[in-house]
């Protein structure tokens, strides 16, 4: 099906080039957007390219997909396509070869992750301009989609490099421009400047281990292609300059992925940055570091070195563990819903990292799978959060009590998605947690399904808090009388509630992708 | 021991300056202060790049002295990927001149210009083996090559007719012989440019942190009048806690 897009949609260009267009359409469009007068259009144009992204964003997946018929037919027609094998495209920038340039790589892991990424920054794009319009002021509005545009530049970037160098430019990239948007949120609550204070000096940080990191690894080895890290590394496992970096690399990343306990900068900047960038962030922002953490572990490091091993079942799984259950429970004594939400994502990192923890196919996949069922979900709950904000001003429990009468199609949806992570039958959120169970069981870790469990529970109690205020309650302020949030926001938003559906029936696609991903990755490192 | 400790002296000024820098970010209450401490743990890292791409004796990736002469006989093509080769072959073996480049005679040399030791024989024979390509760089630049001729210090003397010979062989015309000549005629040690080139990128990105942190701090300054962060901490804990006992008045008057 997603083969016809090379066959019949995508010009020759678009296949040869879709790499680096992907990333550099949106940070030429968002210097341009400097230009543009006024925030309607800078929408406009911001919905485009992110739409843009998606179109090359699916070029590069079909490629990735495409059996050799396919690739022969397009090789025939004399369209360039970077293949270097089956499955993996290559992309020399500036035609410079790959050791000595910069390359961008994209196999099954990378694929799905900037589909995953594209896709809801385009959807958030089209939802974008209700809340924006509402929470920034006009003369910044442009500027605004420049940073957002930035933002998600840097996420693609770091998504499709092959880099280790390039990897932390394209980090601090989205970095830089998030501490930006989330500031941005002073407008309507002073609080967003210091928590986008205390994200930089941590996110700083974050991203200077990496670099560490990264400058142990040159210093063992002599490149930053990712490709010869995985040809040299393996016979410098015993170095203890391979072994610092990887530490360094890890705890990097993991400030970046939230990782608990380097979680703390997170739930302040999703309470208080404007509502479209929490969503954005929330869909977004962890799931590129927690990709670039999974390709360190397996695609640069292989879990066949025994220092990587143990950092898995002493450090990783331990870690996520606490994750789920701490921030589970911090997530019940929240009385902000956004808080509530932001320290659930803590703790839904904590389930992927278990399953990344796992390094089995089964595990990663199941973990990935998680990573896009989260990203939906949690999209959805905060665009419902968006339009409650804009509609009713308060994100207190106690401003939501009674909503589902006032607002029930926006309250219906947040319902759906708060179900779905949950871990409800028939929902996305039930699929990928039955999958990890699964996971854990076949390892033998029956203490890690039992947590699993365990921290289902505590998200339905600090769920169900909120869903029984908005459906059980009456509304407390009489003034709220029947109003929905904007047509805008509710198409998006009922485009992730019934994605969330449609996955708890069927789990097929997303499914594939997390397996062909995972199989990707740990595939190239059980070559070693 | 001692030797041991004394040898890495940049590797304990990176840890000392990484620590200091950590301990400042994490435990100053000032913003700005906070800031200065991120700063230097930055700092500390491009001090650690900087060092892992450094040759002893080493110079900057440029052509200058008799480089300028070899590579005109040999051609433009090959310098950024030999380059790095050829400063990687050459480490080992002019390693043991370090001790001797000391800065201090080298800087009390230069401005006596009426005798200096190692320019005349330095230059001379290169001047005659390759005379047409060796007189405008000399008479250009005269202090480049002072500085060249002073860094790599006396081993270069050994090194001058070795090279010149690469580059006569080069002129004789055999192919191999000229690629040959162009790897190793670079006479001119100098350190691996890629760290440095990283670290540019690295400071881009540190300056442009540094530049949002200031414009955050000066926001957090006009929105709560100080850039103390306990303070701030207590100003929006009261705030919190005025608004919530606000609202339970307000319920109670409801109800």
């Amino acid at each position: 099906m997603i083969e016809s897009i090379l066959t019949h949609l995508a010009p020759a260009w678009a296949i040869a080039h879709a790499a680096p267009l992907l990333v550099v359409a949106p940070l030429v469009v968002a210097t341009a957007l400097v230009f543009v007068p006024s925030g309607r259009l800078a929408w406009l144009i911001s919905i485009l390219t992110t739409g843009a992204s998606l179109f090359f964003a699916l070029i590069l997946l079909a490629l990735v997909q495409a059996d050799t018929v396919t690739l022969a037919a397009l090789a025939d027609a004399g369209i360039q396509t970077n293949m270097l094998r089956e499955g993996v495209v290559s992309y020399a920038i500036g035609g410079w070869a790959p050791p000595v340039g910069i390359e961008f790589r994209i196999d099954a892991l990378n694929a799905m992750i900037l589909l995953l990424v594209t896709f809801i920054g385009t959807l958030a794009s089209v939802f974008s301009w209700p809340t924006v319009n509402a929470e920034i002021r006009t003369e910044k509005q442009n500027l605004f989609y420049g940073a957002y545009l930035v933002c998600f530049a840097g996420l693609a970037g770091v998504a499709i490099t092959g880099d280790a160098f390039n990897l932390f430019v394209f980090l601090e990239i989205s970095s830089i421009s998030t501490y930006v948007l989330v500031a941005l949120g002073a407008g309507r609550d002073r609080r967003a400047l210091p928590a986008a204070f205390n994200y930089l000096v941590m996110g700083t940080i974050g991203a200077t281990f990496y670099v560490i990191g990264v400058g142990f690894l040159f210093a063992a080895t002599g490149t930053l292609n990712m490709a010869d890290y995985t040809a040299l590394l393996p016979e410098l496992v015993g170095n203890r300059t391979v072994q610092a970096g990887f530490a360094f690399i890890i705890i990097g990343l993991g400030l970046k992925a939230a990782m608990w306990p380097l979680h703390q900068w997170l739930p302040n900047a999703y309470a208080y940055a404007p509502s479209f960038v929490t969503t954005f962030l929330a869909a977004t922002a962890t799931k590129v570091a927690l990709y670039a953490l999974i390709r360190f572990l397996f695609t640069v490091f292989s879990p066949a070195y025994t220092f990587e091993t143990a950092s898995f079942d002493w450090l990783i799984a331990p870690l996520a563990i606490a994750a789920m259950v701490a921030c589970s429970f911090q997530a019940v004594f929240q009385t902000d819903v956004r808080r509530t939400l932001a320290y659930s994502s803590v703790a839904q990192v904590g389930y992927m990292l278990l399953g990344v923890s796992l390094a089995s196919v089964f595990g990663v996949s199941a973990g990935l799978l998680h990573l896009m069922n989260h990203a939906l979900m949690k999209g959805g709950l905060f665009m419902a959060m968006a339009g409650i904000v804009l509609t009713y001003q308060g994100t207190t429990l106690r401003d939501f009590a009674g909503l589902g009468r006032s607002a029930p199609w926006t309250m219906t949806a947040f319902a759906i998605c708060a179900l779905s992570l949950i871990g409800v039958p028939l929902t996305a959120g039930f699929q990928s947690k039955l999958m990890l169970l699964q996971a854990t069981f076949t390892a033998g870790w029956w203490w890690a399904s039992g947590v699993i469990v365990f921290s289902s529970v505590l998200a339905v109690i600090y769920m169900g808090r909120i869903l029984e205020a908005v459906f059980f309650k009456a509304p407390e302020n009489p003034r709220k009388v029947r109003k929905e949030a904007p047509l805008l926001l509710l198409i998006p938003l009922w485009v992730l509630a019934l994605a969330n559906l449609w996955i708890g029936l069927d789990a097929s696609f997303p499914y594939d992708l997390a397996r062909n991903a995972a199989e990707a990755v740990i595939g190239v490192g059980g070559q070693q | 021991m001692l030797e041991f400790i004394l040898a890495r002296g940049n590797y304990w000024v990176i840890v000392a300056l990484m620590m200091t820098g950590l301990y400042i970010s994490f435990s100053a209450q000032n913003l700005i202060k906070r800031l200065v401490g991120l700063s230097v743990f930055q700092t500390s890292v491009f001090l650690f790049y900087i060092t892992l791409g450094k040759v002893a004796g080493g110079t900057a990736p440029i052509l200058i002295g008799e480089d300028l002469a070899g590579h005109h006989g040999a051609g433009h093509e090959e310098d950024a990927a030999h380059g790095t080769a050829a400063a990687g072959h050459e480490a080992p073996v002019e390693t043991p001149a370090a001790p001797h480049v000391e800065t201090e005679p080298v800087v009390e040399v230069d401005p006596e210009t009426g005798e200096p030791i190692a320019d005349p024989t330095a230059i001379d024979p290169a001047a005659e083996l390759a005379p047409d390509a060796v007189d405008p760089g000399h008479s250009d630049i005269p202090p480049l090559q002072g500085e060249d001729a002073s860094l790599m210090g006396e081993p270069l003397e050994d090194g001058v007719t070795e090279t010149s010979d690469y580059v006569l062989s080069g002129h004789d015309g055999a192919a191999d012989a000229l690629h040959q000549a162009a790897e190793s005629s670079l006479h001119s040690v100098y350190s691996n440019p890629l760290p440095h080139v990283l670290i540019l990128t690295a400071i881009v990105v540190g300056v442009a942190t540094l530049a949002v942190g200031l414009a955050l701090i000066v926001r957090i300054r006009e929105a709560y009048g100080t850039i103390e962060a306990d303070e701030v901490r207590n100003i929006d804990i009261d705030v919190a806690l005025e608004e919530e006992e606000a609202e339970d008045a307000a319920a109670e008057g409801a109800a």
